[in-house]
């Protein structure tokens, strides 16, 4: 148990690295390609809001 | 799709609309409180004799009057009527909590409003910048915006919609931070239950950093994070095309996160702060100037194809300006943050000019954009009465913000200046009442700049409440007729 306590303080002290980690692997995760279609039809969804959910136009 | 589906299939009844109509009344409304409110006070700067000789009147109880006017009270029922009305569209579900949930926000807020108002008034004030409300008041604000976290975030997770559009994500982001901000900064130890004045939890350099800790992300979550979740469904919805780029939008939403809680601390340098946590606010406030531009990038390119709309349509072009000014503020801000460039600017007039091109270019254009795109919509009418007015109002209140802005920048600077002059025996060169009396044309600049501001918005509420009517005013068209069909050859 006073291991693990020590090993955190240790990795505390680099809160700013791992910070940086969670947010580059964001950016990677947002950029992945298998990702095109799924944010193409995302960014439609504003505009085919007037319609009926489930019959939204697929184009 | 017919025309008889689309009318009689839609589940447009379903959602809640009616308190989006409140909100919308309620923008409009505080939006030509605050802007009298500001161009009075522009005047009292100018022509001190207009203090009244009150304490009701003076300068510094009214200011706080506006500040609050202008950011919760139309910036706020702007950012809480257009986020009610977006989660219902985006996530196709009507408001979670039912009619007296989202009711009691609406009127818990304008309450909230109105104590908060009287408050500054009478001389009750915790003179905690933009945290001025005393704690009775706090609290009450800390159960509506609960009850506004529920609502939202009910609909949220209650969506037919499988995927959260990112407006949705920048709309929760501004209520939970606002949450966390609301609550840190007004820990405070009332002095009695019966009366007003309370003593705030932390002390001393703490305190001070707490507050900016508060201020700027107040700016960053309520002024920039709220209107960006507005930006990127209004822009995208009245260009009728999607988002330039869906990927640089969670982008944006991300470095924005992660980058401006840390920026706080430019608004004390040169103060007992620690050195390093200056330093730290300076270079997180630089960073941030990156993801901003990204995001106007991505607002002003979505009309990419269709850069007519801003010849064509005067809605379209309060939006895209709006974004434009977006990137003008975001890149002063942080130039403003740099240590050497904040010695000059600090305490003086330029802040105030930055502050209004944020507030009247970004945050008051994207919401008369929302709200005329909003208002025929919401009442059902076919147009706007008068698309020409929209265009008079863009214009008469363009010039506003140009004098606005251009008048506080010549008088910061000179200002800054005239405080750091020496003679040649090494004493300051001006006294401070010379720099008073030397910005007294840039303040009567400033006010006639609030007042065609204030001007444009009058024109706002009688196009839109003739549009309420049903009344269209006979016009030409923004595009004549030969115009509009011919193709327009590509550039």
């Amino acid at each position: 148990m006073e291991m693990f306590q020590e090993i955190a303080a240790v990795l505390r002290g680099y809160w700013g690295l791992w910070l940086m980690l969670i947010f580059v692997g964001l950016i990677a995760w947002t950029l992945r390609p298998s990702a095109r279609q799924k944010h193409r039809d995302a960014s439609r969804i504003p505009l085919e809001d007037d319609q009926e959910p489930g019959r939204e136009r697929k184009d | 799709m017919s025309a008889t589906t689309a009318l009689t299939g839609r589940p447009v009844a379903a959602y809640d609309e009616d308190v989006v109509r409140l909100f919308v009344i309620a923008t409009m409304f505080w939006g030509i409180i605050a802007f009298t409110a500001g161009v009075y006070i522009a005047f009292q700067l100018a022509f001190p004799a207009l203090n009244l000789g009150l304490e009701y009147t003076t300068f510094g109880r009214l200011r706080p009057l506006h500040t609050s006017a202008a950011i919760f009270a139309f910036g706020g029922n702007a950012l809480l009527g257009t986020s009610f009305y977006v989660v219902q569209r985006t996530c196709r579900a009507p408001l979670f909590g039912g009619w007296a949930l989202s009711r009691f926000v609406f009127w818990g807020y304008q309450f909230f409003i109105v104590m908060a108002a009287l408050g500054y008034v009478l001389g009750v004030s915790q003179g905690r910048e933009y945290a001025e409300p005393e704690w009775y008041v706090d609290l009450w604000l800390t159960l509506v915006w609960v009850a506004y976290l529920v609502v939202f975030l009910g609909t949220v997770l209650k969506r037919r919609e499988p995927h959260i559009y990112v407006a949705n994500w920048f709309y929760l982001a501004f209520i939970i931070t606002i949450a966390v901000l609301h609550i840190v900064n007004n820990l405070a130890m009332p002095v009695s239950l019966v009366g007003t004045k309370s003593y705030s939890a932390a002390s001393g350099v703490q305190d001070a950093l707490l507050q900016w800790w508060y201020g700027h992300n107040a700016v960053g979550f309520f002024l920039t994070a709220g209107f960006l979740g507005m930006m990127y469904y209004f822009v995208p919805k009245r260009a009728e095309r999607p988002v330039y780029s869906y990927r640089l939008s969670i982008i944006h939403f991300w470095a924005l996160i992660f980058l401006y809680i840390w920026a706080g601390p430019h608004h004390l340098h040169y103060t007992a702060l620690p050195d390093w946590a200056q330093t730290l606010g300076m270079t997180f406030s630089i960073m941030l100037w990156v993801p901003s531009w990204g995001g106007m990038v991505n607002g002003i390119m979505t009309l990419s194809g269709a850069w007519d709309k801003l010849r064509t349509d005067p809605v379209m072009r309060f939006l895209v300006t709006s974004v434009a000014f977006y990137g003008m503020s975001t890149f002063e801000g942080p130039v403003m943050s740099i240590k050497a460039v904040n010695a000059l600017s600090h305490y003086t007039d330029w802040t105030i000019g930055h502050v209004h091109s944020g507030a009247l270019g970004w945050v008051a254009f994207i919401s008369f954009g929302a709200v005329y795109d909003l208002v025929p919509k919401l009442w059902h009418r076919k147009e706007l009465y008068s698309m020409r007015l929209v265009g008079w109002h863009f214009w008469i209140s363009t010039l506003g913000i140009v004098l606005y802005i251009t008048s506080m920048w010549v008088s910061g600077i000179m200002q800054g200046l005239m405080w750091r002059a020496y003679d040649h025996l090494g004493f300051l060169q001006y006294s401070f009442v010379e720099t008073v009396a030397a910005m007294h044309p840039f303040y009567v600049i400033r006010g006639l700049g609030g007042v065609l501001f204030l001007l444009g918005a009058l024109i706002m509420v009688y196009n839109l409440v003739r549009t309420i009517r049903g009344d269209v005013r006979a016009e030409a068209p923004m595009t004549p007729a030969n115009r509009a069909t011919a193709p327009i050859p590509a550039e």
